[in-house]
C-alpha cells in the first residue's frame, strides 16, 4: 500500500509537467505579454526594458525552464487585478470551492445511490420507470440551465433561497444541487446497472439460501460488489465536477477558484491562470489517487502493490 | 415416538421459465419423499432439470420462474409459505451448497463474516459466540488454522478450502437438511473425494439428510440411501440404491450404468447416442424414446407415468426391463 501511495506521488510531478507545458505554450501562442503590462502610449524602448526584465528576450526553451523553475518554488508572480501573490488568491477561493463540491458531491452520491439502488430493486416497475426517466432527463438537460431554473423557482418565486453569494448554508443549496446535477443523473444510471449486474451473482444466491432479509442482502452483499464501477466513475467525473464549479460558480457569484478563474481570463492576468491551473491539476491527480486508494479498501482482491 | 412424516415430501413439482412470450416447463411431476438422517441421489444430464429442481426447493429460482405443487418440509408447504416465514427456514433448517465454489461466497467479506452470518441472523448469537462457534465449524470441516483464517477473503482460499467454507456456513445453524447442487463437480479428483468423505462423516454426527445432485453415479453408489433419475424434467427412475444398481428398470438408467468407466479398460466404453433435447423441441410421448436402444413405435405415443416396479422402486417406462407393468 504505502509502496503504492509512493509510486503514485511520484508520477505527480510529471503530469504537472504536462499542465505547465500545455499552459506555459497556449498562454505564449495567445499574444505578447508585453501588451498586458504596458498601455498603448507606450515606447520600443519601454518594451525592450520590459522584455529584459520578464526574461522575454531569452529563447522560449530557457524562458519555459525559468517559468518551470518559478513554480517550483510556487511563484507564481503577482496578480495583475489584485497586486498580491497569485498563489495567496488561488489559496484563499480554495476553501469556497472545496465546499461546493464536497457539498456536490454529498448531494450526488446520496442522490445517485439511493436512485440506483431503489431503481434496481423495483427494476421494470414504476418506481424504477420514474427515477430511470429522470436521470435520463437530468442527464440531457444543461446543468447550468437547470441553475436558472433552480434560481428562478427557489430564489424569485418562492423566496426561499437566497439568488447568490455566500452566507448560511442557505447559500449553499442551490449552487451545490445544481453542480451535484452535473454527475448526479449518471451515477444513479451507473449505480442501477450495477447493482442488476451483481444481483445475478452466485454469491447473492448463496446469501438468499441463507434467509438473509432482501435489504441486508441488498446492502451487504449486492451493494459492496457494485461499488467498484460506481467508485471509478467518480475518478472520472472529478475533472467534470471541476469544471461544472466553474459554471456554477460563475451562475450564483461563489467566490470560488472557478469564478476566479474565468475573471482572470477574462483580465488576462496570466499569473492567476496559471496559478489556479496548476492547483487544480494538482487537486485532480490527487484525488484519483484517493480513489484508487478507496478502491483498494472497498475490494480485498484489489492489491496496489 | 417417531414422527411417522417424511421430513421432506414433494408431490407434483413443476418448474416453468417465462420466455419468449411462452412458458418453458423445465421440470414436472416431481414426487419423492426424503425421511430424517437420509441421502437422496438426484441424478441427470446437464439440462434435466435436477439443479431447477433443488433450486426451486428453496424458492431460489429467478423471479422469471413459475413453481408449482406441493414441497412439504415438516407439513410446511414451503411453495406457498410467504417469504418472511421462507427466510425463517432458509439457512436454519434448510441450508444449501453450490457447484461452484469460487463463485459462491461473497468477493468482499471476510469468511469468517459470511460463516458468522446466519448464526446472528438466525440463532441471535452474540458477536463473540458466532465468532467462536465460526472457529468451531472451520475446524470441524478440517480448515487448519482456523481462527487466522477468518479473517481471510475468498480470493485468498482454493477451491476445495472454499467448498469446505461453505460446508461450515451451511451446517452453521444445524439445518435438517442439506441441498448439496454438485458440490463436487468443480473441484479435483482428490479433493472431490475428501469432500463427499466430509459430508458422510457429518451427516454421520448429525443425523442430517442430504439431497444431492450429481451426475456422477459413483457418487450416488457411494453416499446415497435413495436414488432419482431425471431426463429432460422428470423423474425417470427412483429407488433404493441397490434395486437402482442391480435391477434398473428404465432404459435410459442402465445406459447410464453402463456408461459408468469401470477396472476393465479393454472394450469400448458404452456411450448414449444423441443428446438432451431442448425444452422447446421436446419429442413426442417418452422423451428418451429418440435416443433409446429399445424404444418401439408405441413408445412415442405415451408419455409414461412412474410405474411401480417394486416396494420403492417405480420406472416411467412402458417396457421396464425385467418388470411386468400391471394392468392400469
Amino acid at each position: 500500500m504505502l509502496n503504492f501511495i509512493l509510486r503514485r506521488l511520484a508520477t505527480i510531478p510529471i503530469s504537472i509537467l504536462i499542465v505547465t507545458a500545455v499552459t506555459f505554450f497556449i498562454l505564449r501562442l495567445t499574444g505578447d505579454p508585453v501588451e498586458l503590462y504596458l498601455d498603448i502610449t507606450r515606447t520600443p524602448e519601454q518594451e525592450a526594458l520590459l522584455r529584459q526584465e520578464l526574461g522575454l528576450d531569452q529563447p522560449l526553451i530557457v524562458q519555459y525552464l525559468q517559468f518551470l523553475a518559478d513554480i517550483v518554488r510556487l511563484d507564481f508572480g503577482r496578480s495583475l487585478q489584485f497586486q498580491a501573490p497569485a498563489i495567496d488568491i488561488v489559496v484563499q477561493r480554495l476553501g469556497a470551492t472545496f465546499q461546493l463540491i464536497g457539498a456536490a458531491l454529498v448531494i450526488a452520491l446520496v442522490v445517485g445511490l439511493v436512485g440506483g439502488l431503489v431503481s434496481a430493486r423495483y427494476k421494470d416497475r414504476t418506481a424504477d420507470m420514474v427515477i430511470s426517466s429522470l436521470a435520463v432527463a437530468g442527464q440531457s438537460m444543461p446543468s447550468f440551465w437547470l441553475g436558472i431554473l433552480l434560481v428562478q423557482l427557489f430564489a424569485l418565486n418562492l423566496g426561499w433561497l437566497p439568488t447568490s453569494g455566500t452566507g448560511g448554508w442557505q447559500h449553499l443549496v442551490l449552487p451545490s444541487v445544481t453542480l451535484a446535477a452535473f454527475i448526479a443523473p449518471n451515477l444513479v444510471l451507473i449505480t442501477r446497472t450495477s447493482v442488476l449486474e451483481i444481483t445475478d451473482e452466485l454469491y447473492v444466491t448463496t446469501a438468499r439460501s441463507k434467509g438473509l432479509p432482501r435489504l441486508r442482502i441488498l446492502l451487504r452483499h449486492i451493494l459492496p460488489n457494485a461499488l467498484n464501477p460506481i467508485i471509478s466513475f467518480f475518478g472520472l467525473q472529478v475533472g467534470r465536477l471541476v469544471g461544472g464549479s466553474v459554471v456554477t460558480e460563475t451562475i450564483f457569484a461563489w467566490p470560488g477558484i472557478g469564478r476566479l478563474m474565468i475573471g482572470a481570463i477574462y483580465q488576462r492576468d496570466v499569473p492567476v491562470v496559471v496559478a489556479s491551473v496548476i492547483i487544480v491539476a494538482l487537486a485532480i491527480i490527487i484525488a484519483n489517487l484517493l480513489v484508487d486508494l478507496i478502491l483498494s479498501v472497498v475490494d480485498p482482491r484489489i492489491r496496489l502493490d | 415416538m417417531a414422527d411417522p412424516r417424511p421430513l421432506l415430501e414433494v408431490r407434483d413439482l413443476s418448474v416453468s421459465f417465462r420466455s419468449g412470450g411462452r412458458d418453458l416447463r423445465a421440470v414436472e411431476g416431481i414426487d419423492f419423499s426424503l425421511g430424517a438422517g437420509e441421502v437422496m441421489g438426484l441424478v441427470g444430464e446437464s439440462g434435466s432439470g435436477k439443479s431447477a429442481t433443488a433450486m426451486a426447493l428453496l424458492r431460489l429460482l429467478p423471479d422469471a420462474a413459475t413453481i408449482g405443487g406441493q414441497i412439504l418440509f415438516e407439513g410446511e408447504d414451503l411453495a406457498q409459505v410467504p417469504e418472511k416465514r421462507l427466510n425463517e427456514i432458509r439457512g436454519r433448517d434448510i441450508a444449501m451448497i453450490f457447484q461452484e465454489p469460487m463463485s459462491s461466497l461473497n468477493p468482499v467479506m471476510s469468511i469468517g463474516a459470511q460463516i458468522m452470518e446466519p448464526m446472528r441472523f438466525h440463532l441471535g448469537l452474540s458477536a463473540r459466540d458466532a465468532r467462536l462457534r465460526a472457529i468451531e465449524l472451520l475446524e470441524r470441516v478440517r480448515i487448519p488454522a482456523a481462527e487466522r483464517r477468518l479473517k481471510n477473503y475468498p480470493h485468498e482460499l482454493s477451491g476445495g478450502l472454499r467448498q469446505r467454507v461453505m460446508i461450515a456456513m451451511a451446517l452453521s445453524c444445524k439445518p435438517k437438511l442439506l441441498l448439496a447442487d454438485e458440490p463436487t463437480t468443480a473441484l479435483d479428483v482428490t479433493v472431490q473425494a475428501q469432500i463427499l468423505d466430509l459430508l458422510y462423516e457429518l451427516k454421520e454426527e448429525t443425523g442430517l439428510s442430504i439431497i444431492i445432485i450429481t451426475h456422477d453415479l459413483g457418487v450416488v453408489a457411494n453416499f446415497a440411501d435413495n436414488v432419482a433419475v431425471m431426463y429432460c424434467g422428470r423423474i425417470a427412475e427412483t429407488g433404493p440404491v441397490s434395486a437402482f444398481f442391480d435391477r434398473p428398470g428404465h432404459p435410459y438408467t442402465k445406459a447410464l450404468i453402463e456408461s459408468i468407466p469401470d477396472d476393465d479398460t479393454s472394450g469400448r466404453l458404452a456411450t448414449i447416442p444423441g443428446t438432451v433435447p431442448k425444452l422447446t423441441e421436446l419429442p413426442p410421448g417418452c422423451r428418451f424414446a429418440p435416443r433409446c436402444a429399445h424404444s418401439r413405435p408405441a413408445c412415442s405415443d405415451i408419455l409414461a407415468d412412474l410405474y411401480q416396479l417394486e416396494p420403492d422402486h417405480r420406472a416411467a417406462c412402458i417396457m421396464p426391463f425385467d418388470y411386468r407393468i400391471p394392468d392400469q
